[in-house]
Order: structure tokens, then C-alpha cells, then sequence
């Protein structure tokens, strides 16, 4: 009965079940849902529109390869974003082969797309300066928490830490962030 | 008692409210085409052996240490990548390795879990034997590191697939 209310409200876990039992238009609905959310939690993270859409399409075809065996052990955003963040960080190591902590995202993007060159106002480049500081946990812990709206403990699932980590993670990124910005704004 | 880290004051600067609502600001579209790349994608690709080795250690919490997972991803992309003849007592000793997992897996299962009682006991298998392990080659050779590093505390002394030879020591 708790179980059923749950998933009630989880209509993404229900779709992921649905496509489980081979309802391929579950899958496109997946899709249509999370392909936005999924797209700015990369391109932040990477300042790449090619990457974050290269990123994005993994997630889905890994979504889809893995449907048979789905079982619905946590919400299923937690579910989405714990393969998102692995890719990324398969992303990284690929692309720098050095720890993930000083890992700098701007490196990366030496030649970026069309779309990387919008017109990003003096603050926006200071804000992505900013969070491009941020050691890779912390940058995606606060991502989540600010962007994702996920709760503390959703993150600390996708990131396979404790919760206790997780508010660690983000207090000090807040700190830095907020010495960082202090002149800014 | 109040959280040290739960800090109302650091919400409401000036700075981290914009820099929040920054974040928030999903300023990028997926392509209009996006699910047809998607659907054209999975057609195409094969099953990548990151893919393979991210789900193997996602069936078992206990072995996702992000640090391990680099070193057998490392390992495996590296002797990819350099073509070198897989050495002949690799062939051989790889299921073995994947044999020892298997039953350190088995017996790590069996040890943790929680007391079932002997009616309970067969569901349990009919569950297990649900999602068989699929070992092709790939699987066998990173079940081979994980054996390789589960006799280890030390993840970091992982050098080599040479390593493997403890299992004979």
C-alpha cells in the first residue's frame, strides 16, 4: 500500500516500468521529461553544448538498456542522476586523465560550439567562473541540491555518499561561492 | 538542535541568491530532433564496456568505491588501447578470478544478509537466479581486476593485471 502511494508519486518510476514491460512510448515520454533538466546539469558542469548533448543521449540509452532490469529501489530521479553523474565523470577522467579535484571544466573547452558563444552577460561569466572553481563534488552537490531540487538525502544517493557529506560539501562550496561573489553582485 | 550546516543567513546574501537563480535558469534546449538522435543512438552503439563495467558495480554497492571503479576502468581501456597480446595464462586465469568473486560475492551475500527463515530460503535463490551475471569476455576480465583488488585493502596498489597472481600465492 506505501509502496503504491510512493510510486504513485513518482510518475517517472511508473513510465520507467511501463518501459520495463515494453511500452516503448514510456520511453519517449522519459525522454521528453527529463531531456532538459538532464541537458543543464551537464552544460553547466561543462560549459560544452556538444558534450552536454552527447552526455544527455548516453543517459537515455543507458536509461533504456537498463529497463529490464529496473526495480524501484529510490525516486527516480535519484536513479537518473546517479547514471548522469557517472558518465560525467567518466567525462573527466577521459578528458584530463588527472585527479578529479582540480579538474577545471574552461580546459576542456578550448574550441566549444555555436552555442557555448552566447551572450553571457559579465556576471554570468563570473558565475560560471565560480562554480567551475568548485571541486567536482561539491560543484555537483550544489547543482542538484540548486538546480535539480533534489533533497539532501536524494543526493547524497546519487553521489553514494552519507548526508552528513553531502551538507559538508555544500557548506563549503556556499562558503567559497560566497567569498568569491562578494564583489561581484 | 539547529544543523551547523543548514546556514539561513548565507540564502539570503544578495550575491548567492542571484548565483542561485542562475542556476536554476535552464537556459539550454535539447535539439528539436532529440529523442529520433536518441532512438538513432541506441540502434547504433554498441554496449560500451564503460557501460558494462558502471553496471556491473552498480549491482553491489559495496564494490562502486569511484576510486576502484577508475583504476579497472583505466586498466581495461589501457590494454585496449595498446593492442598487446593478451599474455596466454590471462586466458585461464581470468575465470578463475571470476570463479573467486563470484563465491567472495556468495559468501559476502550470504554472511550479511538478514536471517531467512528455511521457507523463505528458496524465494530467495529463484530471486538471485533472476539476474544472472552475463560473462563475456569483457565481464570476465573486470571481474578478474575486482578479484584482483578484493584480496587488496589498498586499492591504490593496483598496478598491474599481473597483480592477479596473488590469487596463486
Amino acid at each position: 500500500m506505501e509502496d503504491n502511494k510512493k510510486i504513485e508519486s513518482d510518475p517517472s518510476a511508473v513510465l520507467m516500468l511501463q518501459l520495463k514491460d515494453g511500452d516503448e512510448s514510456a520511453f519517449d515520454q522519459l525522454v521528453e521529461r527529463w531531456q532538459s533538466p538532464l541537458i543543464n546539469f551537464f552544460y553547466r558542469s561543462l560549459s560544452s553544448y556538444e558534450q552536454s548533448e552527447d552526455l544527455t543521449q548516453m543517459v537515455f540509452v543507458r536509461l533504456y538498456r537498463a529497463a529490464s532490469k529496473y526495480e524501484r529501489k529510490a525516486k527516480f530521479s535519484t536513479y537518473l542522476f546517479q547514471i548522469a553523474r557517472r558518465l560525467l565523470i567518466n567525462e573527466f577522467r577521459r578528458s584530463q586523465r588527472k585527479p578529479l579535484d582540480s579538474w577545471d571544466p574552461s580546459e576542456l573547452n578550448a574550441v566549444t560550439s555555436g552555442q557555448d558563444h552566447q551572450k553571457y552577460s559579465e556576471i554570468e561569466e563570473a558565475f560560471e567562473q565560480c562554480l567551475h572553481k568548485l571541486p567536482e563534488k561539491q560543484r555537483t552537490a550544489i547543482l542538484l541540491l540548486k538546480q535539480q531540487e533534489l533533497s539532501y538525502q536524494e543526493i547524497a544517493n546519487v553521489m553514494e555518499a552519507n548526508e552528513s557529506a553531502v551538507k559538508t560539501w555544500i557548506f563549503r562550496a556556499r562558503q567559497f561561492l560566497k567569498q568569491e561573489l562578494k564583489d561581484l553582485v | 538542535m539547529k544543523d551547523p550546516m543548514d546556514i539561513p543567513e548565507q540564502s539570503r546574501d544578495p550575491q548567492l541568491l542571484e548565483f542561485d537563480k542562475w542556476l536554476k535558469n535552464n537556459s539550454i534546449q535539447a535539439p528539436q530532433d532529440f529523442l529520433v538522435r536518441v532512438r538513432t543512438h541506441l540502434r547504433n552503439s554498441p554496449v560500451l564496456l564503460d557501460e558494462k563495467i558502471d553496471e556491473l558495480f552498480q549491482q553491489n554497492s559495496s564494490l562502486s568505491d569511484p576510486q576502484m571503479i577508475w583504476k579497472i576502468r583505466g586498466q581495461l581501456t589501457e590494454t585496449q588501447t595498446d593492442n598487446a597480446p593478451v599474455r596466454p595464462w590471462f586466458k585461464w586465469l581470468a575465470p578463475l578470478a571470476a570463479a573467486a568473486t563470484l563465491t567472495l560475492a556468495f559468501i559476502s551475500f550470504q554472511s550479511q544478509g538478514p536471517q531467512v527463515l528455511p521457507d523463505q530460503g528458496m524465494e530467495n535463490v529463484v530471486t538471485l537466479a533472476d539476474t544472472p551475471l552475463d560473462l563475456d569476455e569483457d565481464m570476465t576480465r573486470i571481474l578478474a581486476l575486482a578479484a584482483n583488488l578484493n584480496g587488496t585493502s589498498d586499492f591504490s596498489k593496483l598496478e598491474s593485471v599481473e597483480n592477479l597472481s596473488f590469487l596463486f600465492e
